[in-house]
């Protein structure tokens, strides 16, 4: 079996484990939610051999180096992360319907990887400027901070919804009134954007220390750094707001999706959109 | 204590409104620089944005927008309101960190949401004693305060976590400040030194040397206070075209002795003095040089070919005597890709041992020619500049220092809470009765299973020594 195979199976356990979590949220079954925590473990683990493998042929090329340095790859790794993060989330605050709005990220991530043709999924060797212990670190960093955003958005876009349904009185019966109680939602956003605030600042840190060794300036104002600075605006923002400001519930919700799209475009669209020098991920 | 009345101008400083609104205008001006390009010659922006356009991002310096005096500005003022809001709040922490705590009501400590009772027995003194010495041996260090009613016990952990924020917010000044130590401008227009901090280049043929190298600012020269010379360029590539490795041999001379030579990559950078040079680029000088390898010793020696002169005799110096080589017949061939033409040559060399070795050689293309005494490797090929970046930044341990501040303080401010824990002993109907009281500004919720636990464990060391 190689890491392609593999990567399949884990785009298939995703999504079965997405649909799992959605018929736990519609039909309020618990079994089918255990079902969709087994399948995302099971996905994980098969994500996880197959970046391993990824790794090991890389080596079999003669070019070792971690996967983690084109587009195709920094996708495979979010998507990992972002599966991990939510079965954490789900372990530490026993909310399994969150499953209905977190697992489905990954999914589209790989389901994504295998549909867009223009993105290369050659295990190609590392330009001299990658070729950095750093690299590890920074990416590693970034993306926890990126898998735990995602979640915080998929959690504002719960809240959300459950707030509309709150304010039209809808009854604990039905699919809106069943989601987790607002003030618990509301608690869990703020403890995963302070997660993912502390490894996005590790994030940039490390990748500040890497382009002094590479570049010979550990800041230029790329785009890619600019945007990531913006991002770590907004939480700060955000934060900020909610401690001395109080604001909390539907500001804090809409403040999670606002910088989601704020990491996706440091993300994405910078790749795409923006010149620089940061443009590994584009091909 | 009484409130004293603020001057306005300074409540407005410190406010967190204040710091919202330079937060979020920071964070949406930042956008426009990363829409429009940076440091583009003036054509462009018309080109690119029309003739309004490029009057607009003129008149607000938008090409060149992190280095504005409007942006400056607003990172000053965010300075000014982080300074501010900190001296402002911090007397107000101090005060919560250092409180008397054993100073509490006891009917005040009684209202707490977080407690547990523990019915002990015996007399108030040798509850009181067996607490100390329970609490220390749980890692509580516990004061102790006689009151008229009963015995109060006070610990507490992490006080110190309440000047996370704090600590946060002094990192970003940090920072900031090490980017202006660091900053070629200040340098030269401040403290009147260029050679302070400087960021520029050099671009250096193989084979020479430079005392100097030129701002990227505005291509003054910049002593050294030494001399770089490059012994050689080479770049390497993969199988399928993309660049391996770009590799600078670098020697550094005081007063023309030789202090210390090495190679440079990307991202291997040589730090000398303080000052560092970078693998950033590099030039064909459309000029051929022959590389001489001596694959016994390693010992690299580069000819420069001179093309009015080309089968010059070139001699070296080996451990045995002396080496000679040259080129004896040279013809233009098509190169193999199909585009342009080739060199193909007739080699001629000598070393201390042996008749002198002849043998045909490609432009570009390695040979190894074997000797009695050793190997070398022989490869003719363009003369190349390389393109150095060299930069001082004496701002740069500031910045990462403040960056290492900054990720303890976040995880104090987020992950680490100040958790405060009472034992009141007195007696109910002749036995005494221990109330374990908690408090935590942080994780309650984990705090009071804690509680619960102490509360625990003494009852029932309480049960085995009675």
């Amino acid at each position: 079996m190689n890491s392609s195979q593999l990567f399949g199976i884990t785009t298939i356990a995703y999504l079965l484990s997405s649909v799992c979590y959605i018929g736990l949220f519609v039909f309020r079954n618990k079994k089918v939610g255990q079902v969709g925590l087994g399948l995302a473990v099971l996905g994980i683990l098969a994500q996880t051999v197959g970046l391993g493998l990824r790794w090991q042929e890389s080596y079999t090329l003669g070019i070792g180096h971690a996967p983690l340095t084109n587009m195709y790859e920094s996708l495979l790794f979010f998507a990992w992360c972002a599966a991990i993060f939510y079965v954490l989330l789900e372990i530490k605050f026993k909310l399994p319907v969150i499953g209905a709005f977190a697992m489905p990220i990954p999914f589209i991530t790989l389901a994504y990887t295998s549909v867009d043709k223009g993105l290369s999924r050659d295990i190609s060797p590392l330009v001299p400027a990658l070729q950095s212990n750093w690299l590890i670190a920074h990416v590693i960093t970034c993306f926890i901070g990126y898998g735990a955003f995602a979640v915080a958005a998929g959690l504002g876009i719960m809240y959300l919804l459950k707030q509309f349904g709150h304010d039209r009185k809808f009854s604990a019966d039905t699919l809106i009134g069943s989601l987790p109680e607002l003030r618990t939602l509301d608690d869990v956003i703020h403890k995963t954007i302070v997660f993912g605030f502390m490894w996005l600042s590790a994030g940039i840190i490390t990748g500040a220390v890497w382009a002094n060794e590479a570049w010979g300036t550990y800041w230029s104002w790329d785009p890619k750094e600019t945007w990531s600075i913006i991002t770590w605006f907004v939480y700060a923002l955000t934060l900020h707001a909610r401690f001395t400001r109080g604001w909390n519930g539907s500001r804090i919700a809409w403040l999670a999706i606002i910088g989601f799209i704020s990491v996706f475009f440091t993300y994405f669209g910078v790749n795409y959109l923006l010149a620089g020098l940061h443009s590994y991920g584009s091909n | 204590m009484a409130a004293k009345a603020k001057n306005p101008v300074w409540a407005f400083l410190a406010s967190v409104q204040l710091a919202l609104l330079l937060i979020g205008l920071l964070a949406s001006t930042s956008i426009i620089g990363t829409v429009v390009q940076q440091n583009k010659p003036p054509e462009h922006y018309a080109e690119t944005w029309g003739k309004t356009g490029a009057a607009v991002i003129d008149a607000f310096n938008l090409d060149d927008m992190y280095n504005s005096v409007w942006f400056l500005a607003l990172l000053g003022a965010f300075s000014l309101n982080l300074t501010v809001c900190s001296i402002d709040r911090l007397p107000g922490v101090i005060r919560v960190v250092r409180k008397d705590n054993l100073g509490t009501a006891t009917e005040q400590l009684l209202k707490m949401k977080m407690q547990h009772k523990v019915q002990r027995g015996g007399s108030v003194e040798t509850a009181a004693q067996h607490l100390l010495g329970y609490l220390s041996g749980k890692g509580w260090k516990a004061a102790r305060r006689d009151k008229e009613d009963g015995t109060l016990f006070f610990a507490q952990k992490g006080g110190w976590t309440r000047y996370g924020v704090y600590v946060v917010h002094i990192s970003i000044l940090i920072i900031l400040l090490g980017a202006v130590i660091g900053s070629p401008t200040v340098a030269k227009k401040i403290f009147k030194n260029p050679q302070f901090a400087f960021k520029g280049g050099v671009l250096l043929p193989e084979l020479r040397s430079t005392e100097r190298i030129f701002s990227y600012d505005d291509e003054s020269e910049i002593p050294l206070g030494f001399t770089v010379r490059c012994n050689f360029f080479d770049i390497h590539f993969y199988d399928n075209g993309m660049p391996k490795d770009f590799v600078s041999g670098l020697t550094v001379l005081e007063q023309g002795k030789e202090v210390l030579t090495t190679n440079i990559e990307v991202n291997k950078p040589l730090t000398y003095k303080g000052i560092t040079f970078y693998q950033s680029s590099y030039n064909d000088m459309h000029r051929p040089i022959i590389h001489l390898t001596n694959l016994t010793t390693g010992k690299k020696t580069v000819f420069p070919v001179n093309p009015e002169q080309w089968d010059a005799t070139h001699s070296w110096q080996e451990e045995g005597g002396q080496g000679m080589l040259r080129i004896q017949e040279a013809r233009s061939v098509p190169a193999e890709n199909g585009t342009g033409t080739s060199t193909e040559m007739q080699m001629w060399l000598m070393d201390s041992q042996g008749p002198p070795s002849m043998f045909p050689m490609s432009y570009g293309r390695p040979v190894i020619v074997e000797r009695p005494s050793t190997k070398y490797e022989l490869k003719i090929g363009p003369h190349y500049a390389t393109g150095l970046q060299v930069s001082k930044d004496p701002g740069v341990w500031w910045v990462y220092s403040g960056c290492a501040l900054m990720l303890l303080g976040l995880y104090a401010a987020f992950f680490m809470s100040h958790r405060k824990i009472w034992a009141y002993v007195h007696e109910v109907n002749g036995g005494a009765v221990v109330v374990f009281i908690g408090n935590a500004n942080k994780n309650s919720l984990g705090f009071e299973k804690t509680l619960a636990a102490l509360a625990e464990g003494f009852s029932s060391k309480n049960d085995s020594s009675n």
